[in-house]
């Protein structure tokens, strides 16, 4: 972990090189697991496509492309940050990343394991190494069964454990999600909001796995007690170095969180680098604007903020759409932006970004922004 | 407009248009009445935004119903008075009521797709609100109705009067909402959480829209949000509930730079904006929950996760006190000033 600022970055960019070996090992049928070496890319998702049919009349078949074209990697130990707002493909690359969801294209490599070429069995096994948080702890817990059962069952599912040990493992994962002890006999009705998601935690660590994906982990839980499970899950990382996949729709918190962040739009990954290239030096329109809508903590006297803000809601993505997915928001779109994709490019360590105009200045943006309010004013 | 002269400027002429007096609600719950909102106290003036925040469970939409007078048959005011614009509204009957909500108050709800009806054309929901308060004729109306439309952002506003709410997006759901909102001219309206629906970007774009009504037409607004950084955005005071009661009211740059009330401090020091600094110290947090309804303690209601408590607070209520220029507290120990800053580096020069 010693480059450990360049380590998220450094590893962004090398996609399809060095995974023949693993490749290999998973098509063996054997479930391998790398151990130590430098920080490996835990995770590694090349070409991610994912499309849903949404039915209708004979040719007339229409096509949902929720994910498209979505390379990244992440490295043991790190978080990486997925942010974008409703309907961008979030949760669908969170469900890709654990195997609950086939690819239409493209693959998911988890420590070394093609996920798609795995049996039943395998990646059943593998699933240890990889659990789910998922963003509704009121549904996430099955109201029928005490917290014994709830944080005993993975310990019996992977028959890691006897009976005899059980108690006194679910006490320790109690313990380690500062829950209280008598708490191992209660149902999950007698929680708040925030000691549920922490159950929820608590089940996702109980096998030790090393890959944690946490789907808007927050949005349900109020404000005090986002800033409880935030630490909580800072507190996990550093004990078990776990990696995170980290859903949210929320800025503040993965920017918080996150070592490298990827922003998403419409299924597409629009930016990524680390979380200073994309928060500080963010490159493409659509990240600028959505910086620029959060709503900052402070007042305008203390935060000087840009009017950046969009026109428009984000379009559905069906198929035979061209050009950049941003076309229809973005304030300095030309006509190449219809036409053509723009590729998913490297300014420069690793920081990726999909724009023709990349890096685009937040000056320019907003000059581009008045013109058109002021056009659009022209016209009423 | 910079939000403190606003409302500094409406103070000063003194023009109130809401005014909550120590109201009190209770819930009937098996034939016992629970006190869910007691001394409410706090008002609004004239094309002022006044943010109401607090967490789920602290009576902010409460006290939004209480206003608008659409709490449920098991509940009532046991106290207190509101005042719209020198007259009593809280002692209404029903129907009078009735009269009054839509022509001077108006109401944003968080839910666009639930509040609007899905089997009617939205053009006609808006009109319909002309209808019942008699406002124009049949011509004018519809004429009134892509003018508002149109005011509130709807592209293509003769497109938007035909369709139904599923043919929407979020965003533009809420605009209608708002038009609806706006239809009869209400001096005042009343928006509780209108943007936790809705995307960031869309969010800002709603921010945007509340703005430029209270600069054009003069309109006070009430946000009840749980967003301080939505406060932050939009309005020229804030007011902080906990548990039911008031705890801290303040304009919003005093709250962010001197909040006193430790519920307050820790509620700020919760969330984190663009101005945290380093992400490997722990946050700060607030120990515990909020208590709910019936479990509040006869003390201060935030002695249980305070850490600045003292005896006094175990037995009995903080009064509200004033301890600057429009800024009031309800607590025995308030932080002491200058305390650590919130914004910028200095955690340790306190």
């Amino acid at each position: 972990m010693n480059e450990a600022e360049g380590a998220g970055g450094s590893s962004l960019g090398d996609l399809p090189t060095n995974s023949g070996r693993q490749h290999l090992a998973a098509r063996t049928g054997r479930v391998e697991v790398i151990e130590g070496k430098k920080p490996e890319d835990l995770v590694k998702v090349e070409n991610l496509c994912k499309n849903y049919s949404l039915g209708g009349f004979r040719s007339k078949n229409r096509v949902l492309r929720a994910v498209s074209d979505v390379s990244f990697t992440i490295s043991a130990g790190r978080t990486f940050g997925l942010v974008g707002e409703t309907g961008s493909g979030k949760s669908t690359i969170g469900k890709l990343t654990l195997g609950l969801e086939t690819p239409s294209w493209g693959r998911v490599m988890v420590a070394g394991n093609d996920l798609a070429l795995l049996s039943k069995k395998e990646l059943r096994d593998l699933r240890r190494e990889m659990q789910p948080v998922s963003q509704d702890p009121y549904s996430a817990l099955n109201g029928r069964m005490r917290v014994r059962d709830i944080l005993g069952e993975p310990f019996i599912i992977h028959k890691t454990a006897d009976k005899r040990e059980l108690h006194s493992l679910v006490q320790d994962l109690l313990e380690l999600v500062d829950l209280p002890k008598d708490a191992i006999d209660r149902f999950p009705h007698q929680f708040s909001g925030g000691q549920r998601q922490r159950l929820v935690i608590a089940r996702a660590v109980a096998l030790r796995p090393r890959f944690v994906v946490a789907d808007e982990p927050l949005s349900a839980l109020d404000v005090s007690v986002q800033a409880q499970i935030i630490n909580l899950f800072k507190k996990l990382q550093r004990e078990f170095n776990l990696t995170y996949l980290f859903i949210s729709h929320d800025l503040s918190v993965v920017r918080y969180l996150s070592d490298v962040v990827g922003v998403m739009y419409l299924g597409r990954l629009v930016e990524l680098g680390t979380r200073d290239d994309v928060f500080s030096d963010a490159s493409h329109p659509y990240t600028q604007a959505l910086l620029a809508s959060a709503p900052a903590v402070g007042t305008k006297k203390l935060v000087e903020k840009r009017r950046l803000h969009l026109y428009g809601d984000p379009p559905a993505v069906l198929d035979g759409f061209s050009g950049c997915v941003f076309n229809s928001r973005c304030p300095i779109a030309e006509s190449r932006c219809f036409e053509q994709t723009p590729e998913f490019r490297d300014l420069g360590e690793n920081h990726m970004v999909a724009c023709h105009f990349a890096p685009v200045s937040v000056d320019v943006l907003s000059k581009a922004v008045e013109r058109r309010s002021a056009k659009a004013e022209s016209q009423d | 407009m910079q939000p403190l002269e606003a409302s500094t400027m409406f103070k000063a002429t003194n023009d109130l248009l809401l005014d909550v007096d120590e109201l009190s609600v209770g819930v009937n719950v098996a034939g016992r009445e629970i006190g869910v909102l007691s001394n409410v106290s706090f008002n609004v003036g004239k094309g002022e935004i006044v943010g109401v925040v607090g967490e789920s469970g602290c009576g902010k939409s409460l006290t939004a119903l209480a206003i608008i007078g659409l709490l449920g048959d098991n509940v009532r005011i046991t106290g207190g008075t509101i005042t719209l614009d020198g007259e009593r509204i809280s002692s209404l009957s029903s129907t009078q009521m009735r009269k009054i909500r839509g022509s001077r108050i108006g109401m944003i709800f968080q839910e666009p797709m639930v509040a609007l009806n899905p089997l009617m054309r939205v053009g006609r929901q808006v009109k319909e609100v002309l209808v019942i308060h008699a406002i124009g004729n049949r011509k004018s109306r519809k004429a009134r109705v892509l003018e508002l439309f149109r005011q509130v952002g709807l592209p293509d506003p003769k497109l938007r009067y035909r369709q139904f709410p599923h043919q929407l997006s979020g965003g533009m759901r809420q605009r209608v909402m708002i038009a609806m909102a706006l239809a009869a001219e209400p001096k005042l309206l009343i928006a509780d959480e209108p943007t936790t629906a809705l995307d960031v970007t869309v969010q800002a774009q709603i921010l945007d829209l509340l703005e430029d009504i209270r600069t054009r037409l003069g309109t006070s607004v009430v946000l009840v949000t749980h967003d301080m950084g939505v406060v932050s955005e939009v309005a020229d005071r804030v007011v902080v509930m906990y548990a039911g009661q008031v705890v801290e009211s303040a304009p919003v740059a005093e709250l962010f730079e001197n909040a006193r009330h430790p519920y307050s401090v820790g509620l700020l020091g919760s969330v984190f904006g663009s101005n945290f600094e380093e992400s490997s110290d722990e946050l700060p947090t607030i120990s515990g929950r909020v208590p709910s309804i019936g479990e509040v303690p006869s003390g201060c209601p935030f002695e249980p996760r305070c850490e600045n408590a003292i005896d006094v607070c175990r037995s009995d209520r903080p009064p509200a006190a004033s301890v600057g220029t429009n800024h009031i507290v309800a607590c025995w120990s308030p932080v002491e000033l200058p305390r650590m800053r919130l914004f910028g580096k200095g955690v340790e020069s306190s």
